[in-house]
């Protein structure tokens, strides 16, 4: 082996470009995607009302944006998602650190935990509705509920996997309980708490655009795409669509992020 | 119920450990775990029948047992009941084995061919972002609200994951088996057998449970939208003629669906897994 | 012959040690009758085949189990839980994955009435001596294996202890790291002529550190033999003397069972 062939393997430009170039094959059927659905807007009235061109989703986003539709509907999902992450988050972690302390909690909480689990969310929603009404409240039970199963089950379980031989360090330097719970058992769990916390972005944000869909009162992406059905306006419910993708999308990005950052010790492979 | 992903959760070899209690001893703790497991269901039953004697709410809000269990009996012998059931179960098996089957598809060819995933897999990564409970309002204004909806809707909520899972499952062999496979001149198909499919099953599996768990949420927030038939549709029936007997009945079978479909799956997980999970002990 | 004469006071004492482990209502004998003097400054190896024991009597010694028969005493006080008087080192490093190598040293003096200064020192001057000055902040994520044990000995040695128990400490190390780190211990062991007490798989690291080498027997666990090694520290790898004892002990733990 001489000194060339190392230099060899080492990226040039062209191969840089090659690469680019390859990467782009994976655009290939969401631009075919687009194009067919703007050929078959172009195929007659009929058809232009379900497949709206893609230059009116972009006139109308100008527009929305222009006229305050859009930020003050996705404003009133994004606060009603930190509110309701808020709440739910904070019980949830507490309910699960309670459960995985302290035996009788356990005992007593976690059957009805994992009985109440089994109903899938938005099932709830008529039950809900009969007992608190329509309104903010509803929704706000609903998103942080979306909070409250993933942080339960993982801080829960984040608290009972602590790993055994960082306990047995923690005994052999003599520590305290509350230099154990500090210094081992908190950070030990921190990964799990943190993997509850990002299931409950992302299903928190999911149910608020949920929940509103069914509690109709009041702003909010989930409002925007049930009024933009009702009038038949395809590319308001389109554009709710995706501003609701690209949100999820940043959010999910920002909290891995942060994950990664307080994480930073965690060995990823 | 998340982003949509499957991730092998491993975690470092470790033992629960009791923290900050002393450790009990074991059997008898379990034994009163295994009593507090049936007691606290009890204290619920009593305590919501308790609530709806107190008269301090009426009986349309709690509803007394015994009226849900009437109810209960008058739905399922007058048909409405079962047939609400078999509607559900029928599509949410309809849209879940189409879901399926594209997702095992496209996934296991995005796996093994490295041409396919770059073309494919950008575009999942797309969809992923979009949940299936937003798309439900489009998907109305393309399909309308006939059965079709449904299906397509339950089907998208089965195929990314699935895919996802097929995907990772066929990326996550070891090298090294399918190295060997190669050294001994194995024949593709047969290696497709005998080593792919067979290495890939655990991972497969687990996300089709995932998928099963979602495509029934997406069902019945479907139902609850656009039906007239079904678990979801019987509920929100329930809802707008204030019939919280039926909601609360809705609620329960929902439930109780969720659970065994769960727990049928696991069953069925754990027989097909066998060989890889003898190979790990 | 002994490099050093050893202390005349016997500093870990084991008189008549046994151990059981119920499984299954079934009592499983792991230790039975050790009886073992361990001098001060002394370095003791133990070998043995797998399931002698050997591990179990560290941990005992360590005080992290303390359900046995008969006595263990360290300087004439009964070892009935952990102290820092005992440190331990096992072949996983055990450093908390959260702490950097500098936290990492430092938690052994958590629960310590000593000045920060103090403690600040004392740490700085074992993360040296084991050779890790500049990865102070490196995570252990960042460490390789033996990096990692360094910090392991680092941690185990700042607080004083007047043991050392090392449980397979080089095990999950390369060949060459191992020699290295062989090296090492021996030159922190005359530096600080502490007693340490080391259960190895590795007849030759065994004979090599050791002042003497305990052999054990496996079902249940009982000392088979003891081993004087008796050369001068530091020794020379090629010395013939040392080739012959390990030769001894590996005939006899081998006890004309073909391996």
């Amino acid at each position: 082996m001489n000194t060339a062939v190392l230099t060899d393997i080492r990226p040039t430009t062209g191969d840089r470009i090659t690469k680019f170039a390859l990467g782009l094959r994976g655009f290939v059927i969401p631009v075919l995607a687009l194009v067919a659905w703007q050929l078959a807007s172009q195929q007659g009235a009929v058809q232009a009302y379900v497949f709206v061109p893609l230059d009116g989703v972009f006139k109308s986003l100008i527009e929305h944006f222009a006229d305050g539709e859009i930020p003050i509907n996705w404003l009133a999902s994004l606060g009603r998602t930190a509110s309701g992450f808020a709440i739910g988050g904070l019980l949830g972690v507490s309910l699960g650190a309670l459960m995985a302390t302290f035996r009788p909690v356990d005992v007593l909480v976690n059957p009805i935990y994992q009985a109440v689990r089994q109903v899938p969310l938005l099932g709830y929603i008529p039950l809900i509705s009969l007992w608190f009404g329509n309104g903010e409240p509803s929704k706000l039970l609903i998103i942080s509920l979306a909070a409250f199963y993933p942080t339960v089950l993982n801080t829960y379980e984040g608290l009972k996997h602590i790993d055994a031989r960082h306990v047995a360090v923690g005994r052999i330097f003599l520590a305290s309980r509350w230099q154990t719970f500090r210094h081992i058992v908190l950070p030990g769990a921190l990964p799990s708490v943190f993997t509850g916390l990002m299931q409950a972005v992302a299903f928190t944000w999911l149910s608020s655009v949920g929940s509103e869909l069914f509690f109709n009162p009041g702003p909010g992406l989930g409002n925007m795409m049930a009024n933009g059905q009702a009038a038949f306006r395809m590319e308001v419910v389109l554009l709710a669509v995706i501003i609701i993708g690209v949100t999820g999308y940043v959010t999910n990005l920002i909290v891995s992020k942060i994950a990664d950052r307080v994480l930073r010790w965690r060995n990823v492979r | 119920m998340d982003d949509g992903s499957v991730i092998l959760k491993t975690r470092p070899v470790s033992e629960p450990v009791a923290l900050l209690a002393p450790p009990a001893p074991e059997r008898k703790a379990w034994k009163r775990q295994r009593l507090a497991a049936v007691l606290s269901p009890i204290i619920l039953i009593v305590g919501w029948t308790l609530l709806s004697r107190s008269g301090w709410f009426p009986a349309e809000i709690v509803v007394p047992p015994e009226v849900l269990w009437k109810t209960f009996v008058t739905y399922w012998s007058n048909g409405q009941l079962p047939d609400h059931l078999t509607g559900s179960l029928g599509r949410l098996f309809g849209g879940y084995l189409i879901g399926a089957g594209i997702g095992i598809a496209l996934g296991t060819l995005m796996g093994v061919s490295k041409q396919a995933e770059a073309y494919v897999l950008p575009g999942f990564h797309i969809m992923r972002q979009l949940p299936t409970v937003a798309l439900i309002p489009a998907f109305i204004m393309i399909f309308g609200v006939g059965e079709t909806v449904k299906l397509v809707l339950v089907a998208k909520a089965t195929a990314l994951p699935v895919a996802l899972a097929a995907f990772q499952g066929v990326k996550g062999i070891p090298r090294t088996w399918l190295d060997v496979a190669r050294i001994h001149r194995i024949p593709a198909l047969t290696q497709f057998t005998h080593v792919i499919v067979p290495a890939s099953l655990p991972v497969l599996v687990q996300g089709l449970r995932t998928a099963l768990a979602r495509s029934w949420m997406v069902l019945v927030a479907a139902e609850l939208l656009v039906a007239d038939s079904g678990i979801g549709q019987m509920m929100e029936w329930g809802r707008q003629t204030f019939r919280l007997d039926l909601v609360l009945i809705g609620v329960v079978i929902t439930g109780l669906i969720g659970f065994t479909l769960d727990k049928g799956f696991r069953a069925l997980e754990r027989l097909l897994t066998r060989g890889s999970r003898r190979q790990e002990a | 012959m002994a490099f050093e004469t050893p202390s005349p006071t016997a500093k870990l004492s084991i008189q008549s040690l046994s151990k059981n482990y119920v499984i299954d209502q079934k009592a499983l004998r792991v230790l039975l009758n050790i009886d073992l003097d361990v001098h001060e400054g002394e370095f003791v190896s133990i070998v043995g085949r797998s399931g002698c024991g050997k591990s179990t009597l560290l941990r005992l010694v360590s005080g992290l189990e303390n359900d046995y028969s008969g006595t263990i005493q360290l300087d004439g006080k009964v070892i009935n839980a952990p102290s820092l008087d005992r440190g331990m080192i096992f072949q996983d490093p055990s450093l908390l994955p959260w702490m950097t190598v500098r936290e990492n040293v430092a938690f052994a003096l958590v629960n310590q009435n000593i000045p920060k200064a103090e403690k600040d020192k004392r740490v700085l001057d074992l993360i040296d001596l084991v050779g890790l000055k500049g990865f102070e902040s490196a995570y252990p994520k960042e460490l390789s294996g033996g990096m990692a044990q360094r910090a392991a000995i680092a941690r185990a040695l700042v607080s004083q202890p007047k043991v050392l128990l090392l449980d397979e400490p080089l095990g999950a190390l390369d060949a060459l790291t191992r020699l290295r780190l062989q090296n090492e211990l021996q030159r922190i062991w005359l530096q600080h002529r502490m007693t340490m007490i080391m259960v190895t798989h590795d007849v030759e690291e065994a004979v090599y550190l050791g002042d003497r080498v305990v052999i054990m027997d496996p079902e249940p666990g009982r000392i088979r033999r003891i081993v004087d090694v008796p050369l001068p520290h530091p020794r020379d790898r090629a010395s013939p003397v040392l080739h012959a004892i390990r030769d001894e002990v590996l005939k006899d733990l081998t006890n004309g069972v073909v391996i």
